[in-house]
């Protein structure tokens, strides 16, 4: 589903003027800088626009814009923080619906960036297999471990397997996963134990959209029950 | 080239492991910092990519043995790491590393610094010229 037709869905369910308060503003985000553009987004129901690359001046512009003034927003523009409080739909998950609103929630980068994993493999079936094989037997053991170490109470544990496994995220182009484990490495780093612990729940949550995308990715059906457990 | 990589993802590790074959290159792989000094030790490597947080014996202070055992001729250290902020980069300069890459690994710039190391190895081994 394109941008596009999720606007004219998402606007079908609040008809404009009903309830304006209710009415979530929608900025289109795409690489296209032409005017036909422009005006098919804005008349599909979107209220605004921002080119890509998103520079971040432009984009602290159109949320202050459209966001309603209050110190929470505030506080996140100035600490520029890796957090969304929009929901943001990225090519990668054009059907990604989680909800967003809660601090930690993963950046709009792709679940899966494909052109990471050709890279490292030299666009050799066989090699991303074998890494995707791998990357989802460790995907779990990792989350677990880091919720052990939660539970034990260990800060520089914790740290550990969130950096480790930060960079098999990093390594294959898992770019949300790998931002949510450096906030989790972040915490750790901070002794905060229980912020943590939520930005886990993310990460459990990031892990399933994840096993989703490389099962579509590499028509998988059937992938190994251990790499779903986590979620 | 021989080729000593220390890291303890597996993941990473097998990515590092896939594209330095395909190269030609001949690989000493350990999973922690102890392993990659104790294969060190046993057996120079001309070239050695470490990863920084690892169990054991972290890569900085891999990287600091092998830069402080000057008789065994020079030695091309990668950092490899999944750490991005510039101190982390001055950080293993400083402790000698010879290359700063972060995750992911990027094809390109890796064989672009094993041709400088092969640069760099190919001065040392001429008559009187001594490196490191």
């Amino acid at each position: 589903m394109d941008g596009l037709e999720a606007v004219r869905r998402i606007r079908a369910l609040t008809p404009a003027g009903e309830d304006d308060r209710a009415r979530t503003p929608i900025v289109a985000m795409t690489a296209h800088a032409m005017d036909g553009d422009r005006d098919r987004c804005l008349a599909a129901g979107m209220d605004d626009y921002i080119a890509k690359p998103v520079q971040s001046d432009k984009l602290v512009e159109v949320l202050a814009r459209w966001l309603p003034e209050t110190s929470d927003n505030n506080t996140v523009i100035e600490d520029q923080a890796p957090v969304s409080t929009g929901l943001v739909a990225s090519k990668a998950s054009e059907a990604d619906t989680a909800a967003g609103g809660t601090p930690g929630e993963p950046p709009a980068l792709p679940v899966l960036n494909l052109e990471t994993l050709h890279g490292i493999s030299d666009h050799d079936d066989d090699v991303e297999r074998a890494l995707i094989g791998e990357f989802l037997a460790q995907g779990p053991k990792a989350i677990e471990r880091c919720r052990m170490m939660i539970e034990i109470g260990d800060c520089t544990g914790l740290e550990y397997w969130a950096h480790t496994f930060k960079g098999s995220c990093r390594s294959l182009g898992a770019e949300r996963a790998a931002d949510v484990c450096l906030l989790v490495e972040q915490h750790a780093r901070k002794n905060e134990l229980q912020e943590a612990g939520t930005i886990l729940a993310t990460l459990t949550d990031e892990w399933a959209r994840l096993v989703e995308e490389i099962a579509g990715a590499f028509q998988i059906e059937d992938l190994a029950v251990e790499s779903r457990l986590a979620a | 080239m021989k080729i000593l990589i220390a890291e303890d993802d597996p993941v990473s590790c097998l990515a590092l492991q896939s594209l330095l074959q395909k190269l030609g290159h001949e690989l000493v792989v350990a999973a922690n910092g102890a392993q990659a000094w104790a294969n060190m030790s046993k057996s120079w490597c001309p070239v050695a990519i470490l990863d920084w947080m690892m169990p054991e014996m972290d890569g900085i202070e891999v990287c600091r043995r092998i830069k402080s055992q000057a008789g065994s001729g020079y030695c091309c250290v990668i950092m490899l790491t999944a750490k991005q902020e510039r101190q982390d980069r001055m950080e293993a300069l400083a402790a000698g590393a010879d290359v700063f890459l972060t995750k992911p690994l990027n094809k390109e710039d890796l064989i672009a610094r094993l041709q400088v190391a092969e640069r760099i190895l190919a001065i040392e081994k001429r008559p009187g010229k001594v490196l490191a």
